[in-house]
């Protein structure tokens, strides 16, 4: 049987103030989420963001009406005081491509992911497996830049579910 | 992958009567097809030699995994389970489960032609599965197949996904089906490059000096938008067809508008290929032909160029046999 190696006394005397720290604290295993799980994901906007649907009569370059999201900037202190500086807006403007439009439309709280991915196959007649592969990776760069959030509905907690 | 409704006759597969309409999707990778429910998907494909494997996953939790190889000499079927469902028990027992295994299950009877020696089964442990093993006599591959899920999965479609199996391609022709692409080369032919990016699917063949490169787009409404096919191609393609000195004619394929695609590798291009002899020992080919189309039914448009001699029919066969759609 393996024993592990006792900690040098040095470190124990530091405690847990060095398990803070991310180079010298003990690596913690990242929550594992299965693919069963995040099928059955549920995206939602964050409703910090407003948008709207805008099309050619509106000034945008498509034929079909795209959302233009309006994501307010950092309301910290150091943003407050660059956004005085600089004379920044209050807001940046994303303007949505026609496929990312219909993701943002249809993340309302209430549609899988699974829907989604039928969805979008559905209706551009793309197979489930390429749809699926562009689509997670589309879901995680909005909820990396917190324009959208995944709740992860479990067995027994229907209602509010985890984030 | 390609989606058919047709019959296990004339989709080529085994069996006595007409493929479950559950089964549309067709899965081929050097000369091993099979059909899958829809919405199942490849997720891995390798082997161009002795060996290959091919894993398809559901929309839920089962899955169907694939293996074959070619021994040499005389190939024992029973025992060649035996081995496998050792390194299964092995697997088991280093995470402290029992795996229950039964052969020749009741229900799993007949799966597959007698000449082909078969052996059903199915085991279960933390997950289930139902299996067949077998040994072709004609192309010499023992195929190991089983369609996994969880413990409280229903795995009747297994039955109808092994029947339906085929372990070589026909009348010297491999089909090569992955993803909404779905071509068939003549035996020989191996694959070079597997492309599968966000809406497009490519396959590269060679054979000797002969290049065969099939391309799939989705997407087409949008892609198409406010251009015409021929453009939207030559202005994505600009950088590949630069090597060639090209004409674009005008024809109809499988009932659409297509453009054929008629030239000859560029002096440098020839030269390029002709420096490389001593180092492949084989003669290229300096000839290309093509077809491009647009596929208003499934919404992708199709590329299919052919690097061949010039008196070649390749790319006619090859085209001949491209469905694009249902």
């Amino acid at each position: 049987m393996e024993q592990r190696r006792p900690l040098p006394a040095w470190r124990q005397r530091a405690g847990n103030w060095l398990d803070r720290l991310p180079v010298v604290g003990p690596r913690r295993a990242a929550a594992r989420i299965t693919r069963a799980e995040v099928l059955q994901a549920l995206p939602f906007r964050n409703e910090r963001i407003e948008w709207e649907m805008k099309g050619p009569e509106d000034g945008q370059k498509t034929d079909t009406p795209v959302a233009v999201l309006r994501v307010p900037r950092r309301q910290d202190r150091l943003g407050k005081i660059l956004q005085r500086i600089f004379e920044a807006p209050t807001h940046k403007v994303v303007v949505l491509d026609e496929l990312g439009t219909e993701v943002w439309t249809m993340c309302d709280g209430a549609t899988t992911v699974d829907e989604l991915i039928r969805s979008l196959a559905r209706t551009h007649k793309l197979e489930r497996r390429e749809v699926e592969v562009s689509l997670t990776t589309y879901l995680r760069t909005l909820a990396r830049r917190g324009f959208i959030g995944l709740r992860l509905e479990t067995a027994g907690e229907a209602a509010g579910g985890r984030k | 992958m390609r989606r058919t409704t047709g019959t296990a006759e004339k989709d080529g597969t085994r069996g006595e009567g007409p493929l479950p309409a559950a089964l549309s999707v067709l899965v081929g990778w050097n000369g091993l097809t099979l059909h899958t429910p829809d919405e199942w998907s490849p997720v891995a494909v390798s082997g161009e030699g002795r060996q290959g494997y091919v894993k398809v996953v559901g929309p839920d939790t089962r899955h169907l995994e694939v293996k074959w190889e070619q021994p040499k000499g005389v190939v024992n079927v029973p025992q060649a389970l035996e081995r496998y469902l050792d390194r299964l028990r092995k697997t088991a027992r280093r995470s402290r489960m029992e795996l229950v295994v039964r052969t020749k299950p009741a229900g799993l009877g007949r799966l597959r032609p007698d000449d082909q020696a078969p052996i059903a089964y199915t085991w279960e442990a933390a997950q289930k599965a139902v299996g067949c093993i077998w040994h072709c006599g004609h192309c010499g591959r023992l195929v190991i197949a089983e369609v996994v899920g969880e413990r409280d999965d229903d795995l009747s479609i297994a039955r109808s996904i092994l029947a339906g199996i085929r372990e070589h391609g026909e009348d010297d022709w491999i089909t090569w089906s992955l993803y909404g692409l779905t071509i068939s080369a003549p035996v020989g032919f191996t694959m070079e490059k597997q492309v599968l990016m966000t809406g497009r699917q490519q396959f590269q063949l060679r054979k000797g000096g002969a290049r065969l490169q099939a391309d799939r787009w989705g997407l087409a409404e949008l892609a198409l938008r406010g251009g015409s096919v021929r453009e939207w191609y030559e202005a994505r393609e600009r950088a590949a067809l630069s090597r060639y000195a090209y004409r674009v004619e005008e024809t109809v394929l499988r009932g659409h508008r297509a453009f054929r695609l008629v030239g000859r590798d560029r002096w440098w291009q020839a030269l390029l290929k002709l420096a490389r002899v001593p180092a492949t020992l084989t003669w290229p080919c300096f000839f290309m032909q093509g077809y491009l189309w647009h596929c208003e039914a499934s919404n992708r448009i199709y590329a299919l160029i052919v690097e061949q001699s010039r008196r070649s029919t390749l790319l006619e066969s090859v085209a001949a046999r491209v469905p694009c759609h249902a």
